[in-house]
């Protein structure tokens, strides 16, 4: 027990640990994501539809020159089906790059996962090895009822059934981080440094945003198209015919959704700002809360060293130290990962 | 006594429908998969296939050819090959979705089963509730006569009967709701009388973990209709690369890297439909290893309750225990015999939901653990 705390810190700051017999590669975020990349099938994927999408934009241009005729489909093949396949390749360019950041993201969110599920299996470990010792001390005792045994033996059992649970766990946590890094047996260390959600400036957010969320640039290309498609209906028909009449609808739906989207993206930005601070401020608490379960823990201390506290209220200050520890950096990464899907969605570095 | 009283209860509950579900002929399981319409459409498809098999060959055998330049004619004679293929490839997609279809509707009857089974525990455990809170309320309405106890606490004691009472219709209702729920699956209602609470089984045995990959790989229905749509597009590269074309003709340029892109993608969407499904029959194993270990656990925990048992029936013929005490304990030994029945049949759905994921269909009666 009185090493918990030493063992702890270990797990967090490991350098060439090793788990389940497996020496870990120790990757910082970029070298994971270099890494990552090189072995990505998505990327391949991504880069081949991307390829599928330019060669359709292709037909589509050629298709402009060739077969426009001076009518209503044929301006329509020339003007609006061009101004529509080109939305969709650069939308696909642009998710392409959502999808590396993404990556970036994953990588992070499954090392924090891994960690967990390192540090569940420590704590099963040593429950699994306290009940293996009370069984044992239990069959050395004659004094010890058979019943008394068997309990212990179930309680024993159970925890070792618990332990294989918690081992699946990492493995298989192990294992999805060093599929997405494209390596085995890695380890990311986790960036511990973050900026204040205070210093975001709303409309600059906002701004950004407009320029690189998918969701509002396909909105505004549609409201653009449903211009065009309209503009060319408003030549060739009579303003009570079906065609100007659909077209015209079109357009006033595709415009009123583009503001829709503007709206709902306001909102959001605000919303997730707001989200931002709210697990910035717990941040602090859970420092403050560490602290004094750090004060609490010395006073322990110095109190069990001079022999007036027993051990077990010793052990208990330690578990509820630890205990603050892990919370805070539950909360630190939790931040972390809200930042950069922030970075991600609106194209807002802070 | 009030203990005792409700011991009685409950043994009467749990024994009525051991008693009275029997019946002879199909089971609710049998009836339930017999009567799904997409499995009966599913068959009527397969034979249809099956019959039209030969003329759909010739059909396709005889199929006109382009012979407008090099590009079309490759082009009409991949088409000609891939849609001979595609009749041998529907009759084994069907006969793969008839399989997969009678498998899942096994899943899914044995868990609607146990959830009946949950619901109708869950109404016996709040009658009894309830009959103990009244048996509680009406001694309280005696001490209260006495002046043992006060108006307010036999206010509680009334609360606490109605409450429970209240309860235990609550209970009841969702019961009756999910056994017309089940009878609905089942397709026809069926009552108290018609069918058999089944949960004994043998453990299934388990395979190695390799094989179940393995035979994954091999047949899964996902991984089956990408590798055959992989197939169909290289039957196109075979003719395209049979004949030489114009490299000036930028459709046909654009064409063949089309080809070329969609083969790579297919070839990609293979490799990660199968790391997916090597994956997810890891994970469903290892689980499945914890649950064996959990029904050992179960075992045990008999064991310690026998053991617990015998001391108190000691304890009680020397005098030392109550009735009630030596009736309690013979309840919760019983309790964990009735556990380890449901965890072995929820181990078993466990173990026919990794084999329908590998596409593993054993014959029935085969693969009971010895």
């Amino acid at each position: 027990m009185k090493n918990k705390i030493i063992i702890l810190t270990l797990i967090f700051l490991f350098a060439g640990s090793i788990v389940m017999g497996l020496t870990l590669i120790n990757l910082t975020p970029d070298e994971a994501y270099e890494s990552a990349a090189e072995n990505n099938i998505q990327f391949e994927v991504d880069e081949l539809n991307l390829e599928l999408m330019q060669i359709a934009y292709e037909k589509t241009l050629k298709s402009a020159s060739i077969l426009a005729l001076n009518n209503y489909s044929g301006q329509l093949v020339k003007y609006y089906n061009p101004y529509i396949s080109e939305t969709n390749l650069i939308a696909k360019e642009m998710e392409n790059t959502r999808s590396r950041k993404q990556l970036e993201i994953d990588i992070i969110s499954t090392s924090i996962s891994l960690e967990s599920a390192l540090l569940a299996y420590d704590e099963a470990d040593t429950s699994y090895s306290q009940a293996v010792t009370s069984y044992n001390e239990a069959l050395a005792d004659p004094t010890v009822s058979s019943s008394d045994e068997l309990s212990l033996k179930y309680a024993m059992e159970s925890l070792k059934i618990s332990l294989h649970q918690a081992q699946n766990n990492m493995e298989s946590a192990q294992h999805r981080l060093d599929d997405i890094v494209g390596q085995d047996g890695v380890s990311v260390l986790l960036p511990v440094e973050y900026s204040s959600p205070y210093v975001i400036e709303q409309d600059k957010v906002y701004e950004s945003a407009l320029e690189t969320n998918i969701g509002i640039f396909k909105s505004k290309r549609s409201a653009m198209a449903a211009e065009i498609k309209f503009d060319i209906a408003e030549k060739y028909y009579d303003n009570d015919e079906e065609i100007y009449i659909s077209a015209l609808a079109g357009f006033k739906n595709a415009e009123l959704a583009y503001d829709k989207s503007l709206v709902s993206l306001e909102m959001n930005v605000l919303d997730d700002i707001n989200n931002l601070k709210n697990k910035f401020d717990s941040i602090a608490l859970a420092e403050l809360y560490k602290k004094i379960k750090l004060d609490e823990y010395n006073a322990a201390k110095s109190q069990f060293n001079a022999g007036i506290l027993s051990e077990n209220q010793f052990d208990s200050a330690e578990d509820t130290y630890i205990t603050s520890q892990k919370q805070l950096e539950s909360k630190i990464h939790d931040y972390i990962l809200a930042s950069m899907r922030f970075t991600m969605d609106y194209g807002y570095d802070f | 006594m009030k203990k005792t009283l409700a011991i009685i209860i409950i043994l009467a509950i749990s024994l009525f429908p051991a008693i009275a579900f029997s019946q002879e002929g199909d089971s609710p399981e049998e009836i339930y998969i017999g009567s799904d319409a997409q499995l009966a459409q599913f068959i009527e498809e397969y034979a249809e296939l099956l019959e039209t098999r030969v003329e759909n060959i010739e059909k396709y055998k005889d199929m006109h050819l382009s012979r407008g330049g090099s590009y079309y004619y490759a082009k009409s004679l991949a088409t000609k090959e891939k849609s001979i293929l595609q009749v041998d490839y529907n009759i084994e997609n069907k006969l793969d979705a008839i399989k997969t279809r009678e498998t899942w509707l096994s899943i899914d009857f044995r868990t609607s089963f146990i959830n009946l089974y949950s619901a109708e525990e869950s109404m016996n455990d709040a009658i009894i509730t309830a009959y103990e809170s009244k048996a509680e309320y009406a001694s309280g309405q005696k001490k209260n006569g006495l002046g043992f106890i006060s108006n307010g606490d036999l206010l509680n004691l009334e609360y606490n009967a109605m409450a429970s009472e209240n309860n235990a219709l609550s209970k009841e209702r969702k019961f009756e709701s999910t056994l017309r729920a089940f009878n609905y699956k089942v397709g026809y209602p069926l009552s108290y009388d018609d069918y058999v609470y089944a949960f004994e089984e043998e453990i299934l045995k388990t395979l190695e973990l390799e094989f179940y990959i393995s035979h994954a790989l091999d047949n899964a229905p996902t991984v089956k209709i990408a590798t055959q749509n992989l197939n169909k597009y290289y039957i196109d590269q075979k003719y395209f690369n049979r004949f030489s074309f114009s490299t000036g003709l930028t459709y046909i340029t654009e064409a063949l890297r089309e080809l070329e892109i969609n083969t790579r993608l297919q070839e990609l969407n293979i490799e990660k439909t199968k790391k997916n499904l090597i994956d997810s029959i890891t994970d469903e194993y290892k689980a499945l290893v914890i649950e064996r270990k959990k029904i050992n656990l179960t075992k045990l925990n008999i064991e310690v309750l026998q053991n617990e048992y015998k001391i108190n029936s000691s304890l009680y013929n020397r005098g030392f225990i109550d009735k009630e005490e030596l009736s309690e304990s013979a309840e919760r030994l019983s309790q964990a015999e009735q556990d380890l029945i449901i965890t072995i049949y929820k181990y078993n759905t466990q173990v026919k939901s990794l084999e329908y994921k590998c596409a593993y269909y054993p014959e029935e009666g085969n693969g009971n653990e010895k």
